[in-house]
């Protein structure tokens, strides 16, 4: 199952891109885990301009180009990703369906 | 800087682990383990909860704490009360937040910007739902400002 953004996520990528004045056909979505965080692992997302690698998954949902590592696919495969508005915080909300725990501080979880 | 204390943390990420599945039961020793938490300063915190009734333990092998209450109900606020405000002898001499905001009603003569800023920062701590920093899915895992700051900083 491929990694998905959803329309609201899209849509706040896609502003993004345009504030920060990057080339919207070359920039694309770097999803990511990296080891660390309470819980094992922590996500990340950065917005990149360089070709992606030999070994990177390439995917595109509502528009917007996202490149993934192998191994950070393994984690991630399946992983709907959606933006909230909230009093607490503008943000992106990972529904990864991999995550068998979370930590409290988010930032974290275990596969 | 304004930052919440290691007890809230830690509370919040209790309530996390309780709340990954619904229903979920686990023992203080079991969460400590799970997150690298200190397992008495966990157990007091879990104790006090269960005294505020956000909690509810049961004994026996397979027992230990689980949610007792929505929440989507509980306050940041509230918690932070909770857990923060827990054995000081007299109201108004720790600090918190929670006293804080009692203060700075009584305070009619302190400076009006620093009142202001106080009574503002009280209303979004009572605005944010624990539900949404704890339950899965719900709360926000890359705020949008590590997105953009991580291009600024490369």
């Amino acid at each position: 199952m491929p990694i998905t953004l959803s329309e609201n996520a899209a849509k706040e990528i896609k502003s993004i891109i345009k504030d920060q004045g990057l080339p919207e056909d070359k920039t694309r979505l770097r999803v990511g885990v990296k080891g660390g965080g309470c819980s094992g692992f922590s996500y990340m997302l950065d917005l990149v301009e360089d070709e992606p690698a030999e070994q990177d998954e390439q995917l595109e949902s509502n528009g917007v180009k996202i490149v993934v590592d192998m191994k950070s696919y393994l984690y991630l495969n399946g992983a709907e990703i959606d933006f909230k508005d909230e009093v607490m915080g503008r943000g992106f909300v990972f529904k990864n369906p991999n995550a068998t725990s979370t930590c409290g501080c988010g930032h974290s979880f275990q596969a | 800087m304004l930052c919440m204390s290691k007890k809230t943390e830690y509370a919040l990420m209790a309530l996390a682990h309780l709340a990954e599945q619904p229903g979920r039961v686990a023992s203080a020793r079991e969460i400590a383990e799970a997150h690298d938490l200190p397992a008495p300063l966990l157990m007091n915190i879990l104790k006090n909860l269960q005294g505020h009734g956000v909690l509810r333990s049961t004994r026996g092998v397979k027992g230990g704490y689980q949610i007792a209450r929505e929440l989507d109900s509980l306050s940041l606020y509230g918690l932070i009360a909770m857990v923060d405000c827990q054995g000081h002898a007299t109201e108004g001499d720790c600090g918190c937040l929670e006293h804080a905001h009692d203060a700075a009603i009584q305070l009619t003569g302190s400076h009006g910007p620093v009142q202001a800023l106080q009574l503002k920062l009280v209303r979004f701590l009572k605005d944010v739902r624990v539900a949404s920093l704890v339950m899965p899915g719900r709360r926000i895992d890359v705020p949008v400002e590590r997105l953009t700051l991580s291009r600024i900083n490369n």
